[in-house]
């Protein structure tokens, strides 16, 4: 028991005042010398005991409203297992399915060692008990929407459950998984809890740096109804030697390209293992399809290696390329890694020129469609798979954003509200969008809509137009830009390229906000300082905003070589935002639009693990149907497909990126036990050796004096009830309280 | 509010003062010429009121006899003799005087009194009239002081500056002490060689069939008995309000007592004891007066003494018819 106020405590002497009262009010009273004393004992003897017992009585019931005051203003707070009546138990069984659990050894498994151990438990376990199943892996899912009695015939359907459950690619949240345990509420009236972890034990399953989490778990237990105990049955194989080669990563040099282009491929392979590996051969497979073979050298214990391969796709489509390792080690679910890669005729982008161009702005989309292979609307022999169509900015009404992968403006100028709610939908959805700011731009429409004080699409605001006189200055002048920017990187180039052959006249002084100054990322900059082009990240898409346009009324940039490279950069830079949906982090939603030979056919989506879930699908402005499906935790390959009589007419790949730290064996040393049973704060002294710990929690304390009140308001009905009528029985009246 | 009683309570701190003089020449005046006169026959050395024993030359005819030889001729009855031709002796009773022993009862529980004087000033009160009253009649006036360890005797005398004497011995007395009210009366059965009169002056508080066992010895050894029974007006009303502790006046022990629930408990055990009382009395052929405190001495002992006159001259007249 614990007092939130325990100062008044103090007050407990008082509970001496009554005592006090009835001593001194019996020196008090009268004393009658009396003669006839034989008639008067003889008339006492029989009301005696009963009147002490009433005077006692309410001498207690006094002494019981002073302590239930000072009590309650104490504030006492009162573990729950004190009044905790039943035996039932709610056992939640928190299995760790992450892939380091798919480990084998030899005859070993761990795997099979954590059944054998969920069998053992269950087999403990008395028939009022009700089992959950947690699954730890990647946030984790509870198995059974409700609890499953443990009697006889619920124990054999929870072994044939637990028997179809594998290990997955995810990575285990063990403080996730006790954090959702304990915040679930109990099925019916609140009951012991019981929670049982099967792990083998990760470092990193158990996130013990996050001390915060950990706090928050602890204060959640506390506050939790009923008393809960966590176990921890340790499953790891300690005694053999650990082998592993791992593909940690798996990247392509570009994720959407023209058919028959070539994409390089690289992965990078590591020995996660305890001992050196043999050479053995990489596989490189389209759709299950082997297409290439590379042959990896041995590795050294923690070495790793970079296979790369080129490949040609010559069908459109999405496409999910994976890199196979051909060996056989003790975790064979990190022996491969894919990425998905879009193969298309052409990806749209739409120019926007202003509604009375004058020469040089319409020389902005012609030079920029030139740069990209097109005379007006007509391709030249070598095109790039860009495929741009130019409009005014009042044909903007008409235009349907979701139907290209990227919008620029070449000089931005005023745009309806509509336009710009649309433009921000499409950013969100993973749309690519680049403003260039330039004569036909109004600097308050700009920082009022576009900037909206750090809430809109552009990152900056502009201040003035700053004109530059003589361009031989630093303020006419770009910096090479940077070479860690993929962005960049070939810009940055300065020996192969022009760039610092461009010139700035004039252009728009681009001010983040304070706060935001060291978190804008800066593309391009002037010889000066002055950012030149800044980008944003608005929902899924990506923003850049420049200073200058992109003809050549304010800079000579168009007239070099670098403009082709930076055009041809940026804008892979900016749809890779929208081929990244295909290659997707573990948690991201899949969005997908139908292909057109399956717009009317039913979509669903299949697991890595196999099973099939429907898809949630959205109308957009624009008119457009997008399929989405959020529960992305389990890393994997998901595929959208569409079936006619289930025959599948279409499949669309989706990769969600596994954790690589799950092929590193990384078992809980001592000291991380510790900080363990210190997050849970718990006695440190428990059997190490032992494979099976149980940690026993302390039971929340509950507030009780909400209850003291009531005990005190019965005490003082009971009080003045028993006064009152004493008080009639001793002298035939009432007793007056005023 | 608070009764009279309460306040005479906390004024006296229990118990009243007892200033009366022991000796108060207003009540004597009450009794006036009132007589004591023993109901039964009594022995006396002297002549005096009371019928004795003996017969003698008495003017109150007692009865005939036949002449024996030796007989007083002058004591013959001619008249008779003319009527039946036979000799007849006339025999008168002798009057002696009184041996009167006055048995106060000092134990603790006369010792109350709240409103009034208390029981034991009373008795002595009762005592000193009696006395004088005994003692003018030429009767012999004796005191026993009993009821408590120390037993005090003065031997019955008839002469009229006894009566200091039993004064002495009554006012050097205070009542205290546990009531062996039987026990000593029954070593007083042992002293009294004549027939006389006993006067006990106590509550009678104790076994009754005790003390009623002893007082018959009395009147089998041919005592007249009279009890005064002295009680407060407290005990016989039992008036109290408050809870208060009554202390024992006989024993060292004190009892927290609500009055109001127990008084008609305690009312109805008081006249259970004294209803035992009168019938015992009755039984043994003796007399039982209940005096209260708060009742005259004089007004209470001169209705008795006239009461007691009327039965005698009742007696009397019957006799000789």
């Amino acid at each position: 028991m614990s007092f939130l106020n325990g100062l008044f405590l103090a007050a407990l002497p008082l509970v001496a005042i009554p005592v006090l009262i009835h001593l001194y009010r019996g020196r008090q009273r009268d004393v009658i010398p009396w003669g006839a004393m034989q008639f008067l004992t003889q008339a006492t003897t029989k009301g005696r005991s009963v009147q002490r017992l009433e005077e006692l009585l309410l001498l207690a019931l006094r002494m019981g409203a002073i302590i239930a005051l000072v009590l309650a203003l104490a504030q006492p707070l009162i573990r729950s297992t004190w009044w905790a009546t039943s035996n039932a138990t709610e056992v939640v069984l928190v299995v760790d399915n992450s892939l380091s659990m798919a480990r084998t050894a030899g005859e070993l498994s761990v795997w099979d060692q954590l059944n054998e151990n969920v069998r053992d438990v269950l087999a403990e376990l008395g028939s009022g008990d009700r089992v959950h199943v947690l699954l730890a892996s990647s946030g984790g899912e509870w198995l059974t929407a409700e609890g499953i009695s443990a009697d006889n015939t619920g124990k054999s359907r929870l072994e044939a459950i637990l028997e179809n459950i594998e290990p997955t690619l995810g990575k285990a949240e063990l403080l996730d998984s006790l954090q959702r345990t304990i915040h679930t509420e109990s099925e019916g009236k609140p009951k012991p809890r019981r929670i049982v972890v099967f792990t083998d034990n990760q470092t990193n399953s158990w996130q013990l740096e996050a001390q915060a989490a950990w706090r928050q778990l602890e204060h959640t237990r506390k506050n939790s109804i009923a008393p809960t105990s966590i176990e921890i049955v340790d499953c790891s194989i300690r005694e053999s030697e650990f082998n592993n080669l791992a593909v940690m990563l798996l990247e392509a040099s570009r994720t959407a390209v023209q058919p028959n282009d070539s994409i390089e491929f690289s992965a990078s392979i590591e020995n996660t293992g305890q001992a050196s590996s043999p050479n053995a051969t990489v596989q490189w497979l389209i759709d299950e399809k082997v297409i290439a073979t590379t042959a990896l050298e041995g590795l050294q214990p923690n070495q790793s290696a970079r296979v790369k391969t080129a490949l040609r796709l010559e069908d459109s489509g999405q496409f999910a390329v994976t890199c196979r390792l051909e060996w056989q080690d003790q975790i064979a679910l990190d022996q491969q890694a894919s990425v998905v890669i879009e193969v298309s005729d052409h990806l749209p982008v739409l120019f926007v020129h202003d509604a009375q161009p004058d020469e040089n702005t319409k020389s902005a989309s012609v030079l920029l469609m030139a740069t990209l292979g097109y005379e007006g609307e007509k391709s030249q022999p070598w095109h790039s798979v860009y495929h741009p169509e130019s409009v005014t900015s009042d044909e903007l009404d008409e235009s349907t954003f979701s139907n290209y992968r990227c919008v620029v403006f070449t000089d931005l100028g005023e745009l309806d509200t509509d336009v710009l709610d649309r433009l921000s939908e499409f950013v969100t959805s993973g749309g690519a969008l680049w403003v260039a700011l330039g004569s036909q731009t109004d600097r308050d429409t700009f920082n009022h809509t576009w900037y909206d004080e750090g809430q809109g699409l552009s990152p900056v605001a502009i201040t003035v137009l700053k004109s530059v006189d003589d361009t031989n200055e630093p303020a006419g002048m770009i910096h090479p830009p940077s070479h860690q920017h993929p962005a960049t990187i070939h810009l940055a180039n300065t020996t192969q390229l022009d760039i610092d052959e461009a010139r700035l006249y004039e252009y728009w002084q681009l001010t983040p906000s304070q706060e935001e100054t060291s978190a804008v990322s800066v593309l391009m900059e002037s010889g000066d300082g002055s950012p030149l082009v800044v980008e944003n990240y608005f929902g899924q898409g990506r923003v850049l905003v420049q200073a200058f346009p992109l003809g050549l009324e304010w800079t000579n940039l168009p007239q070099l070589k670098s403009y082709v490279v930076m055009v041809h950069d940026w804008l892979d830079y900016l749809t890779a935002g929208s081929t990244a949906r295909y290659n997707l982090s573990s948690g991201q939603t899949i969005v997908a639009s139908s292909p057109a030979e399956a717009e009317f056919l039913t979509p669903e989506l299949v697991t890595p693990d196999g099973n099939e879930h429907p898809l949630v699908v959205d109308e957009t402005n624009d008119g457009t149907t997008r399929l989405r499906f959020s529960q992305t935790h389990q890393p994997g390959m998901y595929r959208v497909v569409f079936k006619s009589r289930d025959e599948t007419v279409a499949s669309l790949p989706f990769y969600v990126s596994r954790d690589t730290s799950e092929s590193l064996w990384q078992v809980l040393s001592d000291e991380d036990r510790e900080k363990l049973f210190a997050a849970l704060e718990l006695d440190a002294s428990a059997d190490r050796s032992a494979d099976t710990s149980q940690i026993q929690t302390i039971a929340p304390e509950e507030p009780i004096w909400g209850s003291l009140l009531l005990v005190l308001i019965a005490f003082l009905a009971g009080e003045l009830l028993l006064s009152n009528w004493l008080g009639r029985q001793r002298s035939g009246v009432a007793v007056s309280t005023t | 509010m608070r009764s009279r009683l309460d306040n005479a309570v906390l004024e006296s701190d229990g118990l009243n003062t007892n200033s009366a003089p022991i000796f108060d020449p207003q009540t004597l005046s009450k009794l006036g010429r009132l007589e004591l006169i023993a109901k039964t026959v009594v022995d006396g050395f002297l002549s005096g009121k009371h019928r004795s024993t003996h017969k003698g030359g008495c003017t109150d005819f007692a009865e005939l006899r036949p002449y024996a030889q030796g007989d007083d001729l002058r004591q013959l009855d001619w008249r008779h003799y003319a009527k039946s031709d036979r000799y007849y002796v006339r025999q008168f009773d002798d009057e002696t005087n009184l041996q009167a022993l006055i048995v106060a009862d000092a134990s603790g529980s006369m010792q109350f009194g709240m409103s009034t004087v208390s029981k034991w000033r009373y008795a002595q009160m009762a005592s000193a009239c009696l006395g004088h009253l005994l003692l003018r009649q030429r009767d012999s006036v004796g005191l026993a002081i009993v009821g408590n360890q120390t037993l005090e005797y003065v031997r019955p005398l008839p002469r009229a500056n006894h009566l200091a004497r039993v004064l002495n011995v009554l006012s050097n007395v205070e009542a205290s002490g546990e009531s062996v009210l039987a026990d000593s009366l029954g070593e007083l059965t042992g002293r009294l060689k004549r027939r006389g009169l006993v006067i006990l002056l106590s509550d009678c508080f104790g076994e009754v069939a005790r003390l009623k066992h002893v007082l018959e010895q009395f009147r089998v050894r041919g005592h007249d008995v009279l009890i005064l029974q002295i009680l407060a007006p407290e005990e016989l009303t039992f008036p109290f309000r408050r809870e208060a502790f009554f202390q024992d006046l006989e024993l060292p022990r004190q009892i927290q007592v609500n009055p109001n629930t127990v008084r008609k408990q305690y009312l109805q055990e008081f006249q259970r004891f004294l209803d035992e009382l009168r019938q015992a009395i009755v039984d043994i052929g003796a007399d039982l007066v209940t005096m209260t405190t708060d009742r005259d001495l004089g007004d209470s002992l001169a209705g008795y003494l006239h009461k007691r006159a009327a039965q005698k001259t009742k007696q009397t007249a019957r006799a000789r018819v």
